[in-house]
């Protein structure tokens, strides 16, 4: 077949319904992925998964791999940061990544602070959020487990245990 | 999808052990040992794994990851190449054929796990190049390249065997790559592959307390396995067989496990299980009709491109299916997928080639053709998921490190590498979200 006649069918077989409803599908899907890697290469984040700009917010959303990723870019976790409004509740705040772990309810990310020294410091707030929030991590804040057995709302703990 | 596959770290679990496993010995210590590993032959796994890392430099993460994007590149130009594409026909089908490909659920665990060399994704590469070989004019070279793709194949993970079915069913079907003379050379490879590792070797099929399978509507335990089936494991291998068979054709069991049904029944599908059901089974009548079509034809030996992948996938389905036998798990299905999808698109490409010999409502296609182009897009947001897991993995490495059967106690060397592959996982990890696209994210299989 020589290329002007390919041309020529393809050109027509384009025309016809049944080409387009089996091709446009699959190459719309390979656009969209390949706009996307561009458009996120451009610094696009919009159907990102918030992931946290802090090791605070990163500690709230659970993520431990972006929380340690953060404080080994040098934040420090035992002061306390910036964690945006709608991370854990409607308002902003200042916390510890420790805090927001535990105020997020992500037992294992709260162990793992622990073991890689993001509790040295006064721990009177975050253990006061854990008996609130989370008394399984009570034990590993080195208190004994004596919290309620349900959880209390967020508002409720900070209004407890204090805010910043 | 390499963008997506580079953008995920080596992972801890069934990677990190790999690298301590080759460190500090020659590839023929590694190899050699393979040799005598009880109850699976897989000498050129390892094999594969320490050539890559040796050859990495340090640079575990772009080797490695490199490689296995490298594989799905190669991979996909040898689809391209069998599917032979010489007409607007095969070029507007094309798409739907690659959708097809890595949006199959099989396809999944080939490129969702590193291991650290895929060797699903490797032996997938090998059946690609095998219908290339056999499509190919017959020289001395043919058999050659034939004879030694099988022996890597096969003694990198049983399901290389498969190649031999793959260049039987080739030949019967018209192609000539392969001369007669070369698949006696084949069948006595694998007769060899059969007599060393079960008569010289002395090696056992894997039994049933090897590992949990699904059956049924629930994941069974070794010791629960052992307890149902230990007495008389048939009904348990035909099971998984029948069940592999079924999870190509119709998405369903995943794993040995009815998902979908299980869903329905408690009245809680999610809209996933409707696409990747439906558009497989859709699929699927399209295949089998086309096959009862043209079977008088077939009968008669007359056989054009779509009859022979068509033929090639019906042949490779149920002896890949085999290899299910111990346990069902989609990616041993792959190369049975990867033929389905070869499949599928020559079934649209002869309608839109107007031979007319299967009306495909137009309703029907697009159904199909957006069934597709959703698991295409899915596999994508599931790699992006498995970046943020293997993240968060290796953040708990000490957590893994507990979990352990056996104490993991490192050298200095060992420990180098650990902090080295925790450092690229964690430290130098690029930044790349894990996308959320709101309720359309239930649209998307994330079991895979």
């Amino acid at each position: 077949m020589s290329p002007s006649e390919s041309e020529g069918d393809l050109n027509e077989l384009t025309r016809s319904g049944l080409a387009r409803r089996i091709t446009v599908p699959p190459v719309v899907a390979l656009l969209l992925v390949f706009l996307y890697i561009v458009a996120e290469a451009l610094g696009y984040r919009g159907l990102a998964r918030p992931e946290g700009d802090t090791a605070a917010e990163a500690a709230a959303f659970g993520s431990a791999a972006r929380t340690l990723q953060l404080i080994a870019a040098g934040e420090n976790p035992n002061q306390p940061l910036h964690v945006r409004a709608g991370t854990l509740d409607g308002s902003e705040h200042r916390l510890r990544p420790l805090e927001a772990a535990v105020l997020a309810r992500h037992a294992e990310l709260v162990r793992l602070l622990v073991r890689t020294g993001a509790a040295r410091f006064d721990t009177t707030r975050a253990v006061c959020f854990a008996r609130a929030r989370l008394p399984e991590v009570l034990p590993d804040l080195g208190r004994s487990h004596s919290g309620p057995a349900e959880p209390i709302d967020m508002e409720a703990a900070f209004s407890m245990c204090g805010t910043d | 999808m390499g963008t997506f596959l580079l953008a995920i770290p080596v992972q801890l679990s069934d990677s990190f052990t790999e690298f301590i496993s080759v460190d500090g010995r020659s590839i023929w210590q590694v190899v050699g040992a393979e040799f005598f590993n009880g109850t699976y032959f897989r000498p050129l796994r390892r094999g594969l794994i320490k050539g890559v890392y040796d050859l990495s430099g340090g640079h575990y993460y772009a080797a490695f990851r490199g490689f296995q994007a490298l594989q799905v590149l190669v991979l996909l130009l040898l689809v391209v190449r069998m599917l032979r594409v010489r007409s607007a026909a095969a070029l507007l089908s094309v798409p739907l054929g690659l959708a097809i490909v890595v949006g199959m659920h099989t396809f999944a665990g080939a490129v969702v796990e590193g291991l650290p060399v895929n060797h699903f994704l490797t032996i997938l590469v090998c059946c690609a190049a095998a219908v290339n070989i056999a499509q190919a004019a017959r020289t001395p070279w043919t058999d050659v390249a034939a004879v030694v793709l099988l022996l890597c194949a096969m003694l990198t993970i049983e399901s290389g065997l498969l190649l031999w079915a793959i260049f039987v069913a080739a030949r019967a079907v018209g192609y000539r790559g392969v001369s007669r003379r070369g698949l006696v050379v084949l069948t006595v490879c694998v007769g060899l592959y059969f007599a060393g590792r079960f008569v010289v070797i002395g090696g056992a099929p894997p039994g049933l307390n090897e590992r949990s399978a699904g059956f049924g509507f629930s994941v069974l335990n070794p010791d629960e396995l052992e307890r149902r089936f230990g007495h008389n494991p048939v009904p348990f291998y035909a099971y998984n067989v029948m069940s592999a068979i079924s999870c190509v054709l119709f998405a369903e069991p995943r794993g040995g496990v009815w998902l979908f049904v299980r869903e329905l029944l408690r009245g809680r599908p999610e809209p996933w299980q409707f696409v990747n059901v439906l558009t497989s089974t859709l699929t699927t009548l399209l295949i089998g009709r086309f096959a009862i079509l043209r079977f008088g034809k077939w009968r008669a030996r007359e056989f054009d491109e779509a009859d022979r992948f068509v033929l090639i996938f019906l042949v490779v389905l149920p002896v890949n299916a085999l290899f299910a036998g111990g346990y069902e798990k989609d990616v041993i299905m792959s190369p049975a997928g990867l033929f389905y999808g070869a499949a599928a698109h020559f079934v649209f490409r002869e309608r839109l080639e107007g031979l007319r010999t299967l009306s495909i409502a137009p309703a029907l296609a697009l159904l199909v053709a957006i069934g597709w182009s959703v698991r295409f897009i899915g596999m994508h947001e599931n790699l992006r998921a498995r970046a943020l897991s293997v993240r968060e993995e290796w953040a708990y490495y000490d957590d893994w490190v507990r979990e352990q059967p056996r104490p993991l106690a490192l050298t200095a060397e060992e420990q180098a590498i650990k902090q080295h592959l925790y450092d690229d996982a964690i430290v130098r990890a690029p930044r790349v979200p894990q996308l959320s696209l709101g309720a359309i994210d239930r649209w998307f299989d994330f079991t895979q």
